[in-house]
């Protein structure tokens, strides 16, 4: 006696002919090219960890460039206020933000903690609020929510505040 | 998932200069699989290449968030089978599909299924798929219709190749159920 053949027996799937495989990478590759990733690097993600940056960075080359003038005899406390009167916020922040990537962390942090600048006690948090007194609480929370930051990440980072 | 995928997802997770590379192996690997997948769905050859092409940019851009404990290509399978889904809604709401690919064959000899046109019982077969829990389907999906081996789907989908059996063999009874009931037995 013959068993019952099951539905599925009649019904035979088709061969399904797929493209060759130039047409896979041609895909991968304009999948890449039409959807550029924006990677954030850990240690320069949020801006407001580059604004700190920036403002150390800022310390930095005041430091450097008070240090290089300091031989003359003029009275350092001149220097230094005439040398920042120079230069304009914009510009030490278009200067950090075009060589940003050539500074480290560890390498502000080093200059800052060997030099005395004189300006500002850094183990005093509440001066610095000189560098964010421009935005408001509001902002940064706001900036915060909308780039879907984790503040978690930034630990390291942000223990300063 | 194995350890060269984990180093490709590495890779076009960073975004750096390898990230192509590995794009295009991933690529390379799942496309074709990926690509029948779809078909299957929107049963239509220049449909199935804007989802595929939908398909591997919403890998491209979510991989980051796609969770290592689960399965790569299951994650992969959802993403083409949502996009088929919408991608189908869309266009029949539009001007309806115009199906060009023959998908299956019927052989003679069944007095339901003979007065039917290939169409029709593809289009219940597929209602059937639908009915399926994800697992069961895929399995159905790449045993019936790709005839793959179960050791290779319990490579892809990291399941034992005993539980794979099981599956598709409730998937068949459900879908023969589907079947038959469709066609007033």
């Amino acid at each position: 006696m013959h068993k019952k053949k099951d539905i599925l027996y009649y019904i035979k799937p088709a061969k399904i002919e797929t493209p060759d495989q130039d047409f896979f990478d041609q895909l991968a590759k304009k999948v890449v090219r039409e959807n550029p990733k924006i990677v954030y690097k850990r240690s320069y993600g949020p801006k407001i960890v580059k604004w700190s940056l920036a403002a150390a960075a800022a310390f930095l080359l005041g430091v450097l460039l008070f240090k290089n003038l300091s031989h003359d005899s003029i009275p350092q406390k001149t220097v230094q206020t005439e040398f920042l009167a120079g230069i304009n916020d914009v510009e030490i922040y278009n200067y950090v933000d075009e060589h940003i990537e050539d500074f480290t962390l560890e390498e502000i942090e080093e200059v800052i903690i060997n030099e005395d600048i004189g300006l500002y006690d850094l183990e005093n948090t509440s001066e610095l609020d000189f560098f964010f007194s421009d935005i408001s609480d509001e902002e940064i929370d706001s900036y915060i929510n909308e780039e879907f930051i984790d503040l978690d990440e930034f630990e390291d980072e942000l223990l300063i505040f | 998932m194995t350890s060269e995928e984990s180093i490709w997802i590495d890779n076009i997770v960073s975004g750096g200069p390898d990230a192509e590379l590995a794009f295009k192996k991933l690529t390379q690997k799942y496309g074709p699989r990926l690509y029948k997948q779809i078909i299957r769905i929107v049963k239509n050859e220049s449909l199935t290449q804007d989802v595929l092409q939908n398909v591997f940019i919403k890998i491209w851009k979510n991989l980051s968030r796609f969770k290592r404990e689960s399965n790569l290509f299951t994650w992969m399978y959802r993403i083409a089978h949502n996009e088929s889904l919408s991608m189908l809604t869309h266009e029949n709401k539009r001007k309806g599909v115009s199906l060009d690919t023959a998908l299956i064959e019927v052989i003679p000899g069944h007095e339901k299924i003979n007065p039917l046109g290939p169409d029709e019982i593809y289009q219940l077969l597929r209602e059937a798929i639908e009915t399926l829990p994800e697992k069961q389907a895929i399995v159905f999906e790449l045993k019936y219709f790709e005839d793959l081996k179960y050791s290779e789907i319990a490579k892809m989908t990291n399941t034992s190749e005993g539980a794979l059996k099981a599956s598709f063999h409730i998937a068949k009874e459900k879908i023969t159920k589907f079947l038959e009931m469709k066609l007033n037995y």
